[in-house]
């Protein structure tokens, strides 16, 4: 489990999660509103869910860095 | 014996002579073509891997015609068997054959035929190819700098993103505007897929005339930066960068949920995102086996047979279509419009960085992997021989492939639904 503990970091942890919101958001929820909000929920989503992944990977890039634990 | 029976032995020039004068001179042009396109590829002017076979498979196909037995004509063409005029044809493939029956007789008749419908027409040379990029990239250069690396993909989509409006206004529809925009991400396999999936009527002329100019870009993006970037510029040596100390897990694990995520988003391009993440996944786990035979055997035999069957699509017909100079035109125009975003991205994080950011590294976040990259690193070591950009021009190489594959996803998701 060692060798995992790069991963459970705060970045990795809210990464996850937004990507898992965004998802959630753009392929769940915006579906059910009505056909002018769902464009824009989806698309709130779909960056949202983009947003996670760039948290992964800036908290990463910050830790090869010798930044602070992330 | 009559004259007619001695040249029946030689069909091919049979059918050039009984040719209408287009045709005639469209399969002359093109069997040139053809043979430049192998002469190019030898001296290493076009990317050798892809343009032997095409242009092998170009020359032969428009050189070997022949009259097709009824049997084989009325499969072919589709129409009940009649005793009217021969149908001239060929023995590679018949790719406008939809008819269950009509296939199944094909497949037993054309030598190319099984590649065609088993492994093109529904875009898993493509995903082959793809897998075998994922297995050459190393995602770490993304996770050391993450911002950089998106932020000049995003720029070098310019000409993705600008040239499905200008496509639209010079008369093509959305979907064949937005596969002819994806010559701009500047990935072969990506534009099979966006065609295929949108523009199947059109799909041979836009992938050739991608994989015609991604030739292109070695060696034309060179002039582009030296016109754009003054040599002192060119010359900036990068600031000293900490040691890459990034686990193949992390990079495993951020492989997994980027692929998972971008399929939950983009479903319609789902099987591009498993194909480059699977590669990226074999290689993070150290799956040796695997890695050899997705970048040895898969990598090379699906290229091999992605420049044949391009080739030999090639046929007279197909160039005779009115929209494919429109095509050659934003063909070129979308590289370079992402090009040019690119190095207008390279600019701004060279502005923001305080100076310290060479700007070439804009052009390599085209996605043309890993040309671009190295043309970058090639023309800032012309200026200033130990000045080195590689890493974070691989960076932005690599997220601009993910960025292309998401703006797939975009166009495959949203062109459908509009009117």
């Amino acid at each position: 489990m060692k060798r995992l503990a790069p991963l459970n970091t705060p970045a990795w942890r809210l990464g996850l999660a937004l990507a898992a919101a965004g998802v959630l958001l753009a392929r769940l929820v915006a579906p059910r509103f009505s056909s002018s909000a769902q464009p824009g929920l989806a698309l709130v989503g779909e960056l949202l869910a983009l947003a996670g992944l760039a948290v992964i990977a800036a908290g990463v890039s910050r830790r090869i860095r010798g930044g602070a634990p992330t | 014996m009559t004259f007619s029976n001695f040249l029946d032995l030689f069909q091919g020039i049979t059918t050039l002579i009984a040719s209408q004068p287009a045709v005639l001179a469209a399969r002359l042009g093109l069997m040139l073509l053809g043979i430049v396109l192998v002469y190019l590829g030898k001296k290493g002017v076009l990317e050798p891997l892809l343009m032997i076979p095409m242009g092998l498979g170009m020359a032969a196909v428009n050189a070997g015609v022949l009259f097709l037995d009824p049997t084989t004509a009325a499969a072919v063409t589709e129409s009940a068997a009649t005793g009217g005029p021969a149908v001239p044809g060929t023995l590679f493939m018949a790719p406008l054959v939809q008819k269950t029956d009509n296939l199944m007789y094909v497949l037993q008749i054309d030598f190319l035929q099984p590649i065609y419908t088993f492994a093109f027409s529904n875009g898993l040379i493509a995903c082959l190819v793809f897998m075998g990029i994922g297995v050459l990239l190393d995602v770490g250069f993304v996770l050391a700098r993450p911002f950089l690396s998106m932020f000049l993909a995003l720029c070098a989509e310019f000409g993705t993103v600008a040239t499905f409006p200008i496509a639209v206004a010079m008369g093509l529809n959305y979907r064949e505007a937005a596969s002819i925009a994806m010559v701009g991400g500047a990935d072969g396999p990506m534009v099979l897929f966006t065609s295929l999936t949108l523009a199947k009527e059109l799909f041979v002329p836009i992938t050739v005339v991608a994989y015609l100019y991604l030739g292109l870009t070695y060696g034309g993006y060179p002039y582009l930066i030296r016109l754009l970037v003054p040599a002192k510029l060119r010359g900036l040596k990068m600031p000293d960068r900490p040691v890459m100390k990034i686990t193949s897990d992390e990079k495993l694990a951020f492989a997994v949920v980027g692929c998972t995520v971008l399929c939950l988003l983009f479903p319609s391009a789902a099987p591009l995102f498993l194909s480059l993440f699977v590669g990226v996944a074999v290689r993070e786990a150290g799956l040796k086996y695997f890695v050899a035979v997705i970048d040895g055997p898969i990598l090379y035999g699906a290229t091999l047979f992605l420049g044949l069957t391009l080739g030999v699509l090639c046929e007279a017909s197909t160039i005779l279509n009115p929209k494919v100079l429109i095509l050659l035109l934003l063909g070129i125009l979308s590289l370079l419009l992402s090009g040019i975003g690119g190095l207008i991205g390279g600019y701004l994080a060279y502005y923001f960085s305080g100076r310290k950011i060479n700007p070439v590294i804009g052009i390599a976040a085209v996605s043309c992997v890993p040309s671009t990259a190295k043309v970058a690193q090639k023309e800032v070591s012309n200026v200033v021989p130990d000045s080195i950009i590689l890493p974070e021009a691989l960076g932005a190489n690599i997220s601009g492939v993910i960025t292309t594959a998401i703006l797939t996803g975009i166009y495959v998701t949203l062109v459908p639904l509009m009117k």
